[in-house]
């Protein structure tokens, strides 16, 4: 287990260890200290030198990813239950891998390079892993496979002053518990200029901040919650603004007078009162939605799914808009599959599901692609030689996807090139908008 | 000579134009015929206590109310010629929490019920639009007053604008009683023996001022005795009927916290209603001080109620308990048919 060090109420370091030459020869490259012992080293040195890559790999990988989790539980199972948009877990060990990867990018803990590798690390790994690779494909991993792998672990996440990159956020988080900043703080101008997640990030951060009655320095916290989200209001894609309407909501069904006054204050600001549901169902379907995908991220998807895609399925033909975007990402990935195909047993729910969608709800999907990381990363980067788009080429002509009135020419574009199967543009297209977000 | 209550109109059309409401005459007519009886109207031999929202841009006000319902039920020309007939079927439905709205916009007339729904704790209609004028001062785009009677005599206009007006009939200038103090000091009575964290207990405050604030609404006259658990009942003075076991109010609005199903909720608002059914049937409603309902249609043995308090048997009931030398009694909260509360702590 990696030795945790508290350096304050919010940033922590592990114990850094020399790293052995052999190591350095697997990486192809040059480290000084690592978050791994000396016999953590030598485990994965000689499984790798007898061949047994798998082994070496599978060791470093699930290091890697108990210290991303370490990392995570500093901030509380809240923060890290808000982050994922779900209430269905207890901690963030319960929490898939591909999510561990993903909120450990959202925070800053590891680059947008960095995520796209891991997610496909990890889904190499689970193949391997897999009944199918060792009984049907007779696949093993192979030595350059395992090398990169092993060289992702140390340079992203094991490497000594890979914690440099987490500080930002850190600090951030902090300042906004302990200082009232005000409209020419450089903090603001900071957060204006930042990347799209990183705006949703912070945004997320102060509306579970805000929500912490134990928390000592509320009135300096919902102050902040008041000028960033009015500052951050209109970078923000309508799903990332209905948890704000939602929070308002749910301020007033438990009391809160003081949270409700500022949330309040932040909707009157931005006339953001069109964000707050007509009814608490919305975030029902929300929740379901995120522990869809959820379970579509984790081990055993395949028999996973199907309980949660039955449950949406069951809550209704009419998704509230609230909840549109999210139900309809966690549909379509789980309809696209991943790099090893699709539930079975889930696809009834999800088609009953797609056919209740009516065109107005589509469009305003596809009026906010451009910030739909989930969708835009299956189209981009799952492949599963060529399923993945044929499912969405699919599914973009049995819905009429280019019947659409759809508001900007890029997403004109995206559709009518998924309509007509243009596979290469279809994922071009994906790539650069996932990218986009994160500039 | 005729004599007209010129103050209190001049108090209604100063509302209506801080709020921007334009009203033709026959729609003021209306609005001032149910103002002039609001704390008496009956319909059907049945008392009403109307609950009147009048506004502009009503739209905008709603919008910002989560978890609401709202029903159109007609349009009317700006001049009104409909509403007499429209607000006489409306008004009846203002009970369990209803209002009646008339949204004045520029070339029509909006009528209309309105509600917004609760969870045991949550803020209601009232307390976010007119406890937090603020987010209203700067919005010239939107007016509205709410009219509701305070008791036979009074009636209260709150404006999202300027401050609450009452206006009275009396001839006599009083201080209404501070209701929030009762209903504050009624619950650290009945919570009096009760230990919990600060998160508990605050939620625990929270849910049974809700329900007490709705005794003038749903109560039509009403005596609680508040004891502590060393209190015997029936005793030499009082009998009636008694609970067992007792229903605790504590544990309902703590069962509430978590809603599993719809059964549970339902429990919630049926135990909570019988505390009103209670205190509706004639007699004392005897509660503990670690909020047990222990007894209902409680009555002096006979004998025992004073004889020398004017007025009529609940006063003197009430007058009789707050004389009576008993250790174990806390106080006592009275309720006349008029609405005016009264709490008595020993």
């Amino acid at each position: 287990m990696n030795e945790l060090v508290k350096v304050t109420e919010n940033y922590i370091v592990t114990q850094q260890y020399p790293v052995e030459e052999q190591l350095m020869e697997i990486v192809e490259a040059s480290v000084d200290k690592i978050q791994l012992s000396e016999s953590e080293q030598g485990k994965v040195i000689r499984a790798f030198n007898s061949q047994m890559y798998d082994m070496s790999v599978e060791y470093i990988w699930l290091r890697t990813i108990n210290l991303l989790k370490d990392k995570l539980s500093v901030y509380g199972d809240d923060f890290i239950a808000d982050m994922i948009g779900g209430n269905y877990f207890e901690s963030v060990k319960d929490i898939s891998e591909n999510s561990i990867i993903d909120l450990a990018a959202d925070i800053g803990i590891i680059n947008q390079a960095a995520r796209i590798q891991f997610r496909q690390s990890s889904d190499l790994l689970y193949y391997y892993q897999s009944k199918q690779a060792r009984e049907v494909d007779h696949e093993e991993l192979r030595k350059p496979q395992a090398a990169n792998i092993i060289s992702l672990c140390v340079l992203y996440v094991l490497k000594a002053n890979s914690d440099e990159e987490f500080i930002p956020y850190t600090n951030m988080r902090k300042d906004l518990q302990s200082t009232i900043i005000t409209r020419e703080s450089p903090l603001l101008e900071t957060l204006k200029e930042s990347p799209y997640f990183y705006i949703r990030t912070i945004a997320r951060t102060m509306l579970n901040l805000s929500t912490d009655q134990n928390n000592p320095s509320i009135d300096i916290v919902l102050e902040n919650l008041k000028i960033v989200l009015i500052t951050v209001w209109d970078k923000l894609d309508d799903n990332d603004r209905w948890p704000i309407g939602i929070a308002y909501s749910q301020a007033v069904s438990a009391g809160k007078t003081v949270l409700t006054k500022a949330l309040r204050s932040v909707l009157n600001s931005v006339k953001g009162f069109d964000y707050v549901p007509e009814t608490n169902k919305s975030d029902a379907y929300r929740k379901t939605a995120k522990l869809l995908l959820e379970k579509h991220k984790g081990f055993d998807n395949f028999y996973n799914e199907p309980t949660v895609a039955k449950m949406l399925s069951n809550m209704g033909t009419t998704i509230p808009k609230a909840a549109v975007i999210d139900c309809l990402t966690a549909v379509l990935v789980c309809k696209l599959g991943n790099n090893y195909g699709v539930s079975v047993g889930a696809q009834e729910y999800l088609d009953e599901i797609l056919s209740t969608i009516t065109t107005e709800k589509w469009a305003y999907f596809f009026n906010h692609l451009k910030s739909n990381d989930e969708l835009l990363y299956e189209l981009a980067y799952v492949d599963r030689n060529g399923a993945v788009l044929d499912n969405w080429i699919n599914i973009s002509n049995m819905y009429g996807f280019n019947k659409l009135l759809l508001e900007e020419k890029e997403i004109k574009e995206f559709v009518s090139a998924s309509v007509d199967g243009q596979r290469r543009k279809i994922k071009n297209m994906a790539g650069r908008m996932y990218s986009e977000m994160y500039k | 000579m005729r004599i007209y209550h010129a103050e209190g109109l001049d108090a209604i059309e100063r509302a209506l134009s801080v709020e921007g409401i334009k009203l033709s005459e026959g729609v003021k007519d209306s609005i001032l015929d149910i103002l002039g009886k609001i704390g008496n109207y009956e319909e059907e031999e049945t008392k009403i206590l109307p609950k009147l929202l009048l506004g502009r841009n009503m739209n905008n006000i709603f919008l910002q109310i989560p978890d609401h319902f709202k029903v159109v039920f007609g349009t009317d020309e700006i001049a009104g010629l409909r509403i007499k007939k429209i607000l006489k079927s409306l008004i009846p439905i203002c009970r369990n929490g209803w209002y009646v709205f008339i949204d004045i916009n520029e070339d029509e007339i909006t009528y209309g019920i309105f509600r917004k729904f609760r969870s045991p704790v949550s803020l209601d209609f009232e307390q976010l639009v007119f406890d937090d004028k603020e987010s209203f001062a700067a919005d010239e785009s939107t007016g509205m007053i709410y009219m509701y009677p305070n008791n036979r005599t009074s009636f209260i206009i709150r404006c999202l604008h300027t401050e609450d007006i009452v206006i009275s009939s009396g001839f006599k200038s009083s201080e209404d009683p501070d209701e929030k103090g009762i209903y504050d000091k009624l619950i650290d009575d009945i919570m009096l023996q009760i230990e919990g964290d600060k998160v508990n207990t605050s939620y625990l405050r929270n849910a049974m001022s809700h329900l007490f604030f709705l005794f003038k609404e749903r109560i039509h006259g009403a005596i609680i005795l508040i004891v502590n658990e060393d209190y015997l009942y029936p005793n030499t003075y009082l009998d009636g009927l008694v609970l067992k076991p007792c229903l605790n109010i504590i544990q309902i609005i703590e069962e509430s916290k978590t809603v599993e199903s719809y059964e549970t909720a339902e429990r919630y608002y049926a135990l909570t209603n019988l505390l009103y059914e209670f205190l509706n049937i004639d007699g004392i409603t005897i509660i503990n001080t670690i909020g047990e309902i222990i007894g209902y249609n409680a009555f002096y043995r006979s004998g025992e109620t004073p004889t020398d308090v004017v007025g009529g048997a609940r006063k003197r009931t009430f007058e009789g308990l707050c004389r009576h030398e008993d250790d174990n009694i806390v106080g006592i909260y009275y309720q006349s048919q008029d609405g005016n509360i009264q709490y008595v702590r020993r």
